[in-house]
């Protein structure tokens, strides 16, 4: 989870919910786009926040920044 | 080399950054912070590997243990307040990032009081 796919995980939910989004525009379902893009921003921000809570742990532990 | 991969990880993320800017904005910007996050843990061996180090000398050196514990922490956090300041730049609020520099330096701040009071009363001891 800390290698390069994640780079490519994030793009490839970026491209479907655009790819996604422009499907519901064609079959005029258009209030339906908001929650695509907001499912897809929720899905990017759960990863990012996984690999953000594990390198401040490292980087506290690293330093001994307790307290 | 590890600058290599660096590079590497860094080029591949401004493409990702570069497709998704046009496809979905939102996301860029995220998948700016998650290439630096990756950049990071290749870099993340070398970086104990140097902390490590500079444990050992300071033991060789008989300099007092919490001198050196304050220095590596001084480092920690001005490391940490570096990089959530750029993540809050690329967020397009600049506002946010200066707040938490002002708080860095705080903190550090207060870090280094008992390193000055030490250096003053030892030099107030010399001088007499």
């Amino acid at each position: 989870m800390t290698g390069i796919e994640t780079i490519f995980k994030i793009a490839g939910v970026g491209i479907l919910a655009a790819v996604i989004n422009s499907i519901l525009d064609k079959s005029d379902k258009r209030e339906l786009t908001t929650f695509v893009t907001l499912t897809a921003l929720i899905i990017v921000l759960v990863m990012v926040i996984n690999m953000l809570s594990s390198l401040l742990g490292t980087v506290q532990s690293l330093f001994n920044l307790y307290g | 080399m590890a600058i290599v991969k660096v590079i590497g990880i860094a080029f591949v993320g401004l493409i990702c950054v570069g497709v998704l800017r046009e496809v979905k904005p939102s996301l860029a910007v995220t998948c700016g912070i998650v290439t630096g996050l990756v950049i990071i843990y290749t870099l993340l061996d070398e970086f104990t590997y140097v902390v490590s180090k500079f444990n050992e000398l300071a033991e060789l050196a008989a300099i007092d243990n919490t001198l050196v514990k304050t220095v590596v922490k001084i480092i920690g956090i001005g490391y940490l307040t570096e990089f959530s300041a750029n993540v809050a730049e690329d967020y397009g609020s600049p506002s946010i990032a200066k707040k938490i520099q002002f708080g860095g330096k705080i903190c550090i701040a207060v870090l280094a009081v008992p390193i000055i009071t030490g250096i003053i009363t030892s030099i107030g001891s010399i001088a007499k």
